[in-house]
């Protein structure tokens, strides 16, 4: 019942559910505003990347670019500030892949992001369209 | 040459007034928010005063404000760009142009009080708000990696579709509420995070997104009411005892429930709840009430609202979840 008074104090009306009300909206559009910092909507970095990626990451780890490969699968991935950038180099048209979480939809000879990924996985998995799972080892970078 | 470490260099050892940095800063923060649309900036309005304005607090930031994360562990950025002899391209990069750099988060903050003042803008924040209790409900969240918000998720993995299929499977099945929406758009469209939801469902609900909208309105507020509310706020937030000041900053910030018992189990009674928010109502409402007039017809004006909050921001933590 507590939990009903206190989350309804929104609605109550008068100075005080107003002061809830923008308390309530103001957390929402920090959350909001951070989500989307955090996503790198707008980010365009326009100077060159390959310095500014290493220096990203603070563990020391180089950041280049890899390929993936497994059965029809050859991907290519590069990391970014976004996400991995997943080009499907070949393999049939309809497939998924997945790395930590983050899932993106293939298309042969076009770009794809798994957004908040920022190291290369020792593997990624494929998804085709029949739903059978490939799993694509780290090849040369 | 890049000149740029001198530059750093010149202006924090002080043989230097800076002017020469802050051009060449302006210019690079420019380049970088050309892709930022009005939503971001100061006013809610891009031209070349606000981008000018951006630039130099985000000088000020490197300049004056010691910053805890990577890499300048507790120093000022210039001091640790001099510190550590970095080159100029890292300068740069840490300054405006990485994803977390010291002006991108100038920006967030800027759009984040838009998103507040804004009306369209708000519309966006409620919905965010209103996708977040869903998803509370009907998905659980994963990690999303360093840097990253967590990414939402129902049921296991499956084929994922591109969000422009996903929104128009919802227009054609006429999906209404966010209740039915939210698991269908993560079903159908794989594990997103909250504003990816946010930015996918927007359209279904009318919310425009942020580059469609015109400049924010700004209301500059009367000082002499300002003064007078700030000495009310001031005067009741004293007349209050701990706990209702605990539970007046929680409705403040934004706090849940479970959030506000976690620091305070007293509320978990709802007596507790009760007297707190009469007390609140009796000793800190009214004072406020008697210089804003409490016309409860037309609601308080948003800059009044946020007077109030601004004042309390000062005595409590606000910001904390």
């Amino acid at each position: 019942m507590s939990r009903e008074l206190y989350e309804g104090l929104e609605a109550e009306g008068g100075l005080l559910g107003e002061l809830v009300r923008l308390g309530r909206v103001r957390r929402a559009a920090r959350e909001l505003a951070s989500d989307e910092y955090e996503e790198g909507w707008y980010v365009d970095e326009t100077e060159p990347l390959a310095e500014a990626e290493r220096l990203a990451a603070d563990d020391g780890e180089g950041l280049v670019a890899a390929t993936y490969a497994e059965g029809p699968w050859r991907l290519l991935v590069t990391p970014s500030p976004a996400g991995l950038l997943v080009l499907q180099q070949e393999g049939p048209a309809g497939g998924t892949v997945e790395a930590e979480g983050a899932w993106a939809a293939l298309a042969p000879g076009e770009g794809a992001l798994l957004a908040g990924i920022d190291r290369l996985p020792p593997a990624l998995v494929v998804i085709d369209l029949d739903g059978r799972r490939w799993r694509l080892a780290r090849g040369p970078s | 040459m890049d000149a740029w470490p001198q530059l750093v260099a010149d202006f924090e050892a002080r043989t230097s007034t800076g002017a020469s940095l802050l051009e060449v800063f302006t210019q690079h923060v420019g380049h970088m928010a050309r892709s930022y649309p009005d939503a971001y900036f100061v006013l809610g309005r891009k031209d070349d005063d606000s981008v000018a304005d951006l630039s130099h607090r985000a000088f000020t930031v490197c300049a004056k404000v010691e910053k805890g994360r990577f890499p300048f562990s507790g120093r000022r950025p210039f001091a640790a760009y001099v510190a550590e002899a970095f080159e100029g391209r890292a300068i740069r990069y840490h300054s405006f142009y990485a994803k977390l750099s010291i002006a991108r988060e100038i920006l967030r903050d800027d759009y984040a009080k838009n998103l507040v003042r804004d009306p369209v803008l708000r519309a966006r924040a409620e919905l965010y708000k209103a996708i977040g209790d869903v998803l509370k409900e009907v998905a659980t969240a994963s990690p999303g990696g360093r840097g990253s918000p967590p990414r939402w998720r129902v049921g296991g993995p499956a084929l994922v579709r591109p969000p422009e299929v996903v929104e128009a499977e919802l227009r054609r099945r006429g999906l209404a509420t966010l209740a039915d929406q939210v698991p269908f758009a993560l079903r159908h469209g794989g594990p997103a995070s909250q504003a990816q939801l946010a930015r996918l469902l927007g359209p279904l609900h009318r919310v425009a997104e942020p580059d469609e909208l015109g400049p924010t309105a700004h209301d500059p507020g009367d000082v002499a009411l300002t003064l007078s509310l700030r000495e009310a706020v001031l005067d009741g937030w004293a007349a209050l005892g701990e706990e209702d000041r605990g539970l007046l900053a929680a409705l403040a910030r934004g706090a849940s429930y479970d959030e506000l018992i976690a620091t305070d189990p007293r509320f978990a009674h709802r007596v507790a709840v009760t007297r707190a928010v009469k007390r609140i109502t009796n000793d800190f409402v009214a004072r406020v009430e008697a210089v804003t007039g409490g016309n409860s017809s037309t609601g308080s004006p948003l800059m009044v609202l946020e007077s109030i909050l601004g004042v309390l921001s000062e005595v409590a933590d606000l910001e904390t979840a």
